[in-house]
């Protein structure tokens, strides 16, 4: 039996909600990582939050690229428009005092024919967040990494226009904030944060601190260099430690000689 | 109904004042191309009272022959486009001649309290002979005789209207009712665009100015299309007075700002936008007192659809290339920056990351190589060199992807390189050798050896060391440096 209220209200205006459809996930390249992602992966048009770990030193960065150039890539060469060389960009806003090795990241995959580096004044972060945004809203444009803001009054709001836009857009909008940015309230889809490491490992853990979904407290270790490099590193790890063993066992054998050596003189000695 | 006849000296009277109309006013010079947007033959048509003539038979079918709907048009577009200062209604008049269609705007003048809008009345033979400007001599005796109109002096014998007065009388009413074609002098579009605008007051802030700029820029582009042309420069110059006072004396009397964009355009939005974007980080020097726009750069347009779907949703149909061209002029010209790889030996040295070219982005039809020793052509025959290319393909795979501007030294501490602590070196050596024609004889090659190391303050690090003369003491010495990071 219909309820009084549902009685008055005309059924023709009573249509069911209907969720916009999003693009789907992007996977990240790393299946643990997207193991714990909701989507089982980047979510697509909306702002993603990367925090940085505890580290103070001035050239202090996590790894980045290890972590969005599977992403990157894929963007790249799925585009959407059709527009062939003419879409598919890629940008970087920010200047972190360094400078991207462009023929690394080339080996890498990532096409630099359509990379473009945007980098305004280190204390303009509001130019930096206005050119961001200016780059979302353009359809040739399919990732936007934006370096910086820091939590600021501002920045909140900044950040929900970047997410608007990135929505609006369906583009991906990856912001890597300082570590202060974690005590800060965000409209982000996922927030990330770096866990440092320690000397004896390379790989860096990431933990969740929002996402769509239910909570996940676990972390997720991702590696810090690229696949070859990581092999490249084994390979340099195994040789050391094989050398390391062979040195040992040369000096313990040679102390063996050595002691057998004397052995046979005490035992010559004793005989005569 | 196939020509439309406007006087727009008559309309324009109160914007030119007691100025002679001339062809060379930048009203003539702005109202032209809003003309030929809507036909591109256009006349000059009995030159005394200033007629203007557009022959509307070849684009009759794009309006499905609805040409009064086309007067209509035209009509609203030229009252948008006028300046403030003009109030005279604009008349149109449409007919199957360039008589008729003069004749009914004559008509309007004549007949209407205040005349305006499209015209397509009186019919023909009702029409006065007075608007025949050949046949003014015989007015005085037609009248006489009962004739003022075009139907009754068609209906006299024509061998009795020759005998009495002339050829050119039959030849005007052929004309006039389309027997025969009337000769016109054809009206050219300008070759270049240049306007301006005086200002009624002089002007230091440049937001007072968007009005005026907007509209400007329609003018351009309206001439652009005409021609058929897009831009890719356009130059906005303002003029100031010369200041009396002698520490003024130096002071430049005009303001020049360039704007090149990566894209060709005609379209009036974009160049509105970038104009802003530029407008919003200068300041004038001086209050101007008029400005100017020229187009720099002009090109023939060329038919390429880009798409025939629209831009998707919430997005703009800005380019790149016009997004780009804004973020440069918000930001600076060095703010936007695209990488040139380069073939070379050291690291630094194959990669520089320049500012945004636009005239370069339109031109860019070279693809760079993937990878900055890698030539673009090799010969297949060479497999050992291919070889070769690949091992250093594979080489670059172990490089980091961040590079510091110039490598950092590094502090030395019981043999081991220190940044905040010690480094644990993981991999290496990988030597590079730095070779020069340019190298003196006395000059040994310089040798790096790459290591990736690990650092507890910044993770993975790209660092070198070689050997270096002390200016002090003259040996060589070992140093470390710091030139990537892993991040």
């Amino acid at each position: 039996m219909l309820s009084p209220v549902s009685r008055l209200v005309d059924p023709s205006i009573c249509t069911p909600f209907v969720p916009p459809l999003r693009p789907p996930a992007l996977p990240t390249g790393i299946g643990a990582l997207d193991a714990c992602l909701p989507g089982r992966g980047w979510p697509q048009g909306g702002l993603i939050e990367l925090i940085q770990g505890r580290r103070t030193q001035r050239l202090s960065k996590q790894a980045v690229w290890p972590l969005l150039l599977p992403a990157l890539r894929q963007l790249q060469s799925n585009d959407r428009t059709g527009g062939g060389a003419a879409n598919g960009w890629v940008a970087w806003v920010g200047d972190v005092g360094l400078s991207p090795f462009a023929p690394s990241l080339a080996q890498q995959g990532l096409d630099m024919q359509r990379f473009i580096w945007v980098a305004p004044k280190a204390d303009a972060m509001m130019d930096a967040a206005w050119a961001a945004e200016q780059l979302l809203r353009c359809a040739a444009v399919r990732a936007v990494v934006l370096h910086g803001m820091p939590p600021t009054p501002q920045t909140t709001a900044a950040l929900r226009r970047l997410h608007y836009s990135a929505q609006a857009n369906d583009t991906c909008l990856w912001v890597i904030r300082p570590p202060e940015a974690a005590q800060q309230t965000s409209p982000a889809v996922l927030r990330l944060q770096w866990c440092d490491a320690d000397d004896a490992g390379l790989p860096v853990g990431l933990r969740v601190l929002k996402s769509a979904g239910p909570p996940t407290a676990q972390q997720v270790t991702v590696p810090q260099a690229n696949p070859a490099l990581q092999q490249a590193l084994q390979a340099a790890q195994a040789m050391r430690r094989w050398r390391r063993e062979q040195e040992t066992f040369e000096t313990s054998a040679r102390q063996r000689e050595r002691n057998n050596a004397v052995v046979g003189q005490q035992s010559s000695a004793l005989a005569a | 109904m196939q020509w439309l006849a406007s006087n727009p000296a008559h309309w324009l009277r109160d914007a030119l004042g007691d100025l002679p109309w001339q062809e060379q006013h930048p009203l003539w010079q702005a109202l032209v191309p809003r003309f030929a947007a809507y036909s591109p033959h256009l006349y000059r048509f009995l030159e005394d009272d200033g007629f203007w003539l557009l022959d509307l038979r070849s684009v009759s079918r794009l309006w499905r022959g609805d040409l009064l709907k086309l007067a209509v048009q035209l009509e609203r577009d030229c009252l948008a486009w006028a300046p403030a200062s003009v109030t005279t209604p604009l008349i149109l008049g449409l007919g199957k001649s360039p008589w008729q269609a003069a004749a009914r705007v004559q008509c309007a003048l004549h007949l209407a309290p205040s005349p305006g809008g499209v015209w397509s009345r009186p019919d023909i033979d009702v029409l006065p002979l007075k608007a025949l400007p050949p046949l003014r001599k015989a007015l005085k005796p037609l009248a006489a005789m009962g004739i003022h109109r075009w139907g009754e002096l068609k209906a006299v014998p024509r061998a009795g209207v020759m005998r009495r007065w002339g050829r050119v009388a039959i030849d005007v009413l052929d004309q006039a009712y389309g027997v025969v074609e009337t000769p016109l002098k054809t009206i050219t579009v300008p070759d270049t665009f240049v306007t301006h605008t005086d200002l009624v007051e002089p002007v230091s802030d440049l937001a007072a100015l968007c009005d005026v700029a907007a509209q400007m820029i329609e003018q351009m582009c309206t001439w652009l299309n005409v021609r058929q042309q897009v831009a890719t420069a356009i130059e906005w110059r303002w003029c100031s007075e010369k200041r009396q006072n002698a520490q003024y004396a130096d002071e430049p009397t005009e303001t020049q700002l360039l704007l090149r964009a990566s894209d060709a355009h005609a379209d009036s939005s974009v160049w509105w936008r970038l104009t802003q974007t530029h407008w919003q980080q200068k300041t004038l020097a001086q209050p101007a007192i008029a400005l100017f726009l020229t187009a720099i750069e002009t090109h023939a347009q060329t038919d390429s659809t880009a798409g025939l779907w629209q831009a998707m949703r919430g997005q703009s149909d800005e380019t790149l290339g016009s997004c780009l061209d804004r973020l440069q002029g918000r930001l600076g010209v060095d703010a936007v920056r695209k990488v040139v790889l380069q073939d070379a030996i050291a690291p630094e040295s194959q990669q520089v990351w320049t500012a945004y070219d636009p005239s370069a982005a339109r031109t860019q039809v070279r693809t760079i190589p993937k990878c900055g020793l890698t030539p673009v052509a090799v010969d297949p025959r060479q497999v050992t060199y291919q070889g070769h290319i690949a091992r250093t393909a594979d080489v670059h795979l172990l490089r980091p992807p961040w590079l510091l501007p110039s490598p950092q030294r590094l502090v030395v501490k019981d043999e081991r390189p220190v940044f905040g602590t010690p480094l644990r070196l993981l991999m290496g050596p990988e030597r590079i050798e730095l070779v020069g024609w340019s190298m003196g004889a006395q000059q040994l090659p310089i040798a790096r050896d790459y290591y990736v190391a690990w650092s507890s303050a910044i993770g993975l690090v790209w660092v070198y060391k070689m050997q270096e003369k002390s200016p002090d003491s003259g040996a060589y010495a070992v140093r470390w440096y710091l030139h990537g990071l892993y991040g």
